[in-house]
């Protein structure tokens, strides 16, 4: 064993020494961060965008003002639902609005009620004693809207096309607000008579910030008008628009995340996330893995190696140091996960703790480590018997295209339809598929699999392992020292029968 | 000029063939070669390409297994127990490129069952015996086939073995790395190792052999001693003399090669075991005048020749 550990220990030594492994460890957890940074930065610039409306009616500027803030009132108070929920205050005071809802809809009635209760401010000294200890302060949402005057140069009673010629300048600009310079999210024109459909309520947004902005514009004047052309008919237009704007209390009964329908999902994003790894690692390793052996082959020096240990003790150490490399670029990933995963916010961190519930079954764990192992050991001997077999990497490609076309092709359609149903036809079908055994298996976990599958498929995996070990061991051995063409199928067969 | 020959030991055989056959699908490469190599000697394993050389030679390490016959190695069956007491040089040679020759060393006496502290210093101790101690920090890659060569020979080397195995030793050196190795091979020998190398130098091993084995075609043609290997070959001698030596005792064959006046110059080949000096005394008795008697002592070469070859028309030379 201690000349195997010795293999072990140079194989591990040479092939983190490659750039090749420092690329492969560090690009891909960078480039997911980075991907990662990429919604923040814009999350950041889109915290409120600036518009200005010319209304030629001169009516609807006031209510434009009251629709916004109560658009962002109801952001307040749905913030401030989400915040006693996931820090459980579950005695508010009798009545309140922001007291778990249950999934009821906030509208606004809820909102003005909210705000007639003297708004945030008096919601969270409400709150406040209720906390636990631990609790974070409330974050205030930014608002998403700020109006401004019209800018200079343009008239109150410029035309349409005056005015949409104007903010055609100001559409990448920033514009000067009480709350410093934000960046152009809207300009509306309101015509003199917009009951005429000939003259149309237009809009000029930059296309990055309306946020439904034009939608709550668009709101205001249709609610004028239809009391308006009530009027007309005679009816009550106060009773008219009350009658058009009530909404009935609605609630919407849905899974807490992590549950019902997301639950199988969230459930498989860990196990998906390792068979992920496992096939990375298991590609990128045996790539590694390959190599060495053949620059072993090329340099002739197996012989000397098998002067000092035998081929099985070769082959068992470099299983071990190339398995040794691939679960180091696995820890560090995960490290960089977990790492990653404390920079999450918390309300996300909250929505995806499900997916770590697998880990509290000791069973479930030592399952993922199990196919995690097995999973490297069934590929890494292919990837290491094509390298005996192989004196080049030209060689070496006539195995290794249909060998990792073999391995990935069922794994993407099995990523595709194991979180719809981890008992479908296909995910079971590949789970007692030795070679396929470790991905379908770690990729069906989350969704819950039955116990006679898993010691069925468990048992099939350790007898394909050890079978493949001591017939491809025989290619291994055999090709080690063989001079000329790599070996044709039919040879590979008399091989493994010696 | 023969090497010393460690007479005085007790030679118990190190290494032991006993009819062993190695057989590669139809190919027969090994065939029924029984042959004993005694502790402390160097042996040459002589052959020409394809002889089955190489293939006897991984049999004693147990890379290839015989297909009938038995092999004793240092006392036991080859594996890993005997592994650690030999040294190995294959004719084919390479090492880890982007490994240091000091670290190569190492390994491969870590590979042995060398300890890490022991195994450091017998590597620097090595690398300094075959002229490589300024270089032992650099890689394999940096260094000169013919300084990787001696760092593969020091790696085979690290382990003081008992029996040292060398494939071809000397291809690729130059004079004075073949000198230099001939001078180690000689001192493992005079320290209590048991040397067998392959070669087709055949002054390598006239100079260096103690015994040697010859085999062609996978089948043993000669072991022995050399000068029991020169005694292979008819005995002749080149002879001036005023008459014909045909008719004297242990003469088979006398060619006249010209002369000048009465005297005749003659290519004279010996009967199977006839002496040169009987010759001589039947000369002077019979009253043969002679002029010239020049006995040739057959190299090694011939011998090689005549053996692998004995209906060719090289031998002689």
């Amino acid at each position: 064993m201690r000349e195997v550990l010795i293999v072990a220990q140079r194989e591990y030594r040479q092939l983190t020494s490659t750039r090749s492994f420092w690329i492969t460890l560090l690009a891909i957890p960078l480039i997911i961060g980075f991907l990662a940074l990429i919604p923040s930065l814009y999350g950041h610039k889109a915290g409120a965008s600036a518009f200005f409306v010319l209304d030629r009616t001169g009516r609807y500027a006031e209510e434009i003002d009251r629709r916004v803030e109560l658009d962002y009132q109801r952001s307040l108070l749905a913030g401030l639902v989400d915040y006693a929920k996931h820090w459980h205050v579950h005695a508010p005071p009798s009545g309140a609005v922001w007291a778990d809802r249950r999934g009821r809809l906030i509208d606004d009635f809820d909102t003005e009620a909210f705000m007639k209760a003297g708004g945030i401010d008096a919601a969270l000294a409400e709150i406040r004693p209720l906390l636990p200890p631990d609790a974070t302060p409330f974050e205030t949402p930014p608002r998403r809207f700020i109006r401004v005057g019209l800018p200079a140069g343009i008239a109150a009673d410029a035309s349409d096309e005056a005015f949409g010629a104007a903010v055609e300048k100001l559409l990448s600009t920033e514009l000067d607000t009480p709350d410093g310079r934000r960046p152009f999210g809207l300009a509306a024109y309101i015509p003199e008579h917009p009951e005429d459909r000939s003259q149309p309520v237009r809009y000029w947004t930059s296309g990055r910030y309306d946020g439904g902005l034009s939608g709550l514009i668009s709101g205001v004047v249709l609610h004028d008008l239809r009391a308006r052309m009530m009027q007309e008919h005679g009816i009550d237009a106060a009773a008219g628009l009350a009658i058009e704007l009530f909404y009935p209390a609605t609630r919407v009964t849905a899974p807490e995340p992590g549950e019902g329908a997301n639950r199988i999902a969230l459930r498989s994003a860990l196990p998906l996330g390792l068979a992920y790894l496992l096939l990375i690692t298991i590609i990128v390793s045996g790539t590694m893995m390959l190599q060495g052996t053949i620059e072993e082959r090329s340099n002739k020096l197996l012989e000397t190696l098998l002067a000092c240990i035998d081929a099985n003790q070769l082959l068992q150490g470099k299983l071990i140091g190339v398995g040794a490399v691939g679960l180091t670029i696995a820890g560090t990933w995960l490290v960089f996960a977990i790492a990653g995963a404390y920079a999450i916010p918390a309300d996300i961190m909250e929505t995806l703790r499900p997916a770590l519930q697998i880990l509290h079954s000791p069973a479930t764990i030592i399952y993922l480590a199990f196919y995690f192992v097995t999973g490297y050991l069934v590929t890494a001997i292919l990837f290491l018997t094509i390298g005996a077999m192989s004196d080049s990497m030209q060689d070496a490609q006539g195995y290794l295209v249909p060998l990792v076309f073999c391995l990935t092709g069922p794994f993407l359609v099995l990523v595709g339809t194991v979180v719809d149903n981890p008992g479908g036809l296909l995910p079971v079908i590949l789970s007692w598929i030795p070679i396929y055994t470790p991905f379908a298996m770690l990729a069906r976990l989350g969704g819950g699999v039955s116990w006679v599958e898993l010691a069925g498929t468990s048992a099939l995996l350790l007898l394909f392992v050890f079978g493949e070990f001591a017939l491809l061991g025989r290619v291994f051995r055999a090709s080690l020292l063989r001079a000329g063409q790599p070996p044709k199928l039919r040879d590979l067969v008399r091989l493994m029968r010696r | 000029m023969h090497p010393p020959h460690p007479a005085r030991r007790r030679k118990l055989p190190v290494l032991v063939f006993d009819h062993v056959s190695k057989q590669y699908g139809e190919v027969t490469a090994v065939d029924d070669l029984s042959f004993e190599v005694p502790e402390g000697v160097i042996m040459g394993f002589l052959g020409p390409n394809g002889a089955g050389k190489t293939t006897s030679l991984r049999l004693v390490l147990d890379i290839v297994r015989p297909s009938a016959g038995r092999i004793e190695v240092l006392g036991r069956a080859p594996g890993q127990g005997a592994r650690r007491e030999v040294g190995f040089l294959p004719e084919e040679r390479g090492l880890y490129r982007r490994m240091t020759a000091r670290d190569s060393v190492i390994y491969f006496a870590r590979l042995k069952g060398i300890r890490g502290a022991e195994a450091r210093r017998a590597a620097d101790r090595l690398l300094e015996r075959v002229g490589l101690g300024g270089v032992g920090g650099r890689r394999i890659d940096a260094l000169s086939k013919g300084m990787a060569q001696k760092v593969q020979l020091a790696a085979a080397l690290v382990n003081a073995p008992r029996l040292v195995l060398l494939d071809e030793p000397f291809s690729g050196l130059d004079p004075v790395n073949q000198a230099v190795l001939e001078d180690i091979v000689l001192d493992l020998a005079r320290n209590g190792s048991t040397v067998v190398f392959s070669t087709h130098v055949m002054q390598h091993a006239e100079r260096l052999c103690h015994r040697l084995v010859l085999i062609a075609s996978g089948r043993k043609l000669f072991d022995g001693t050399q000068d029991e290997a020169r005694r292979q070959l008819p005995g002749r001698l080149q002879l001036t003399a005023r008459g014909d030596p045909s008719g004297l005792p242990g003469v088979l064959r006398a060619e006249a090669e010209g002369g000048i006046g009465e005297w005749s110059d003659w290519q004279v080949t010996l009967a199977p075991g006839a002496d040169p000096g009987d010759l001589l005394e039947a000369c002077f008795a019979r009253g043969l005048i002679v002029r010239r008697f020049e006995p040739h002592r057959p190299s090694l070469h011939d011998v090689f020749v005549h053996l692998v070859n004995p209906g060719g028309n090289g031998s002689g030379r």
